[in-house]
């Protein structure tokens, strides 16, 4: 008659009874997860205060890849864009589709000349842009901070190719 | 069935081994650029307490790392635009930030390099982020370098901000 040692408690606890099966486990999930956050939700940390008071300095969001697989990006949806890779990302809203015209007057945003409510923006704001055409494959993208003078806050027209995916939180 | 096991193993190992060596005796130019660029960023950074001496000598390593003929050209929405040319102005230029500028760190995330067919040229894409003393946001620009191989050695001749957002 064959006899197996009994294996100590700890062992169950931490590796279960069969350590074959666990390593299995472990090995689908860190896969599962390395591609998950690769390629369909990556994780991001809002690094300064453009998008304030929607995303605060150091938040955690989730970028969905997919959100734009099948569908064109809408007005009002936070989107990251690219620079030269996805390490650093610009976190904005799109506030202009292609085809518009897209200008600020006193601090209002004006789409084809007429005046767009933004709720989402609850700082005032004064700013004076020119109105400026979006051609195809284009958005017009800015941070929710409009505190900020004009000239300090990063937006602008965004090739359609540089948008990685939609805010998930 | 064991040894052949065995000998297949170091077989590889010792493939693995040529592989790296080799690489690391002659490695490509878009090694030697990255890991020149990787260089450029250390010389770049510096800290509050950098001596005078070790001020003018990291300039002097950081300049051989550029053509003689460079062209800078940074402009920055909402900030100066600052346009250098040729290896003397941009000395006096990496003095003058130097002296400013109590500390900076420098770094190049998202590095990539297209080189030309020939090999004799290659444009690197890059973002950079420089952390500033007394700044509370770091500066992040995406930027273009120009890499051009001068007496078997990559120099930067051209260095040029792009606008993620136009």
């Amino acid at each position: 008659m064959e006899t197996v040692a009994a294996r100590p408690w700890w062992f169950i606890v931490l590796i279960g009874r069969n350590p074959q099966r666990t390593l299995a486990r472990v090995v689908i999930l860190v896969l599962g997860c390395f591609l998950a956050w690769k390629y369909v939700a990556v994780p991001i940390r809002v690094e300064g205060i453009s998008m304030l008071p929607t995303y605060k300095e150091r938040d955690i969001n989730v970028i969905n890849r997919l959100a734009y697989k099948f569908r064109d990006p809408q007005r009002g949806d936070v989107v990251a864009i690219r620079m030269a890779g996805e390490h650093l990302m610009l976190l904005k809203r799109i506030v202009g589709l292609p085809g518009e015209t897209v200008a600020f007057r006193r601090g209002r945003l004006l789409i084809n000349g007429q005046v767009v409510p933004e709720p989402y923006v609850k700082f005032k704001c004064y700013w004076n842009i020119p109105p400026q055409h979006l051609g195809p494959g284009e958005y017009y993208v800015v941070g929710d901070n409009r505190s900020m003078p004009e000239a300090d806050h990063t937006k602008g027209i965004a090739d359609r190719s540089r948008i990685v995916g939609k805010a998930l939180l | 069935m064991m040894r052949w096991f065995y000998r297949s193993l170091l077989l590889a190992l010792v493939i693995a081994g040529a592989i790296w060596l080799w690489q690391a005796l002659f490695p490509s130019p878009e090694k030697v650029i990255r890991r020149r660029l990787v260089e450029v960023a250390k010389l770049a950074s510096y800290g509050p307490n950098e001596a005078p001496f070790a001020k003018l000598s990291n300039t002097q390593q950081l300049l051989a790392h550029f053509a003689n003929s460079v062209e800078i050209n940074i402009e920055v929405p909402g900030r100066s635009l600052h346009r250098v040319t040729g290896t003397e102005e941009l000395r006096q230029a990496l003095m003058t930030v130097r002296s400013q500028i109590t500390s900076m760190a420098v770094e190049f995330l998202d590095i990539g390099v297209r080189l030309a067919p020939d090999a004799t040229s290659a444009a690197v894409a890059t973002t950079v982020r420089a952390r500033i003393a007394g700044e509370k946001d770091a500066i992040i620009q995406e930027m273009k370098f120009s890499f051009s191989r001068g007496e078997g050695d990559w120099l930067i001749n051209r260095i040029e901000t792009v606008n993620t957002l136009r």
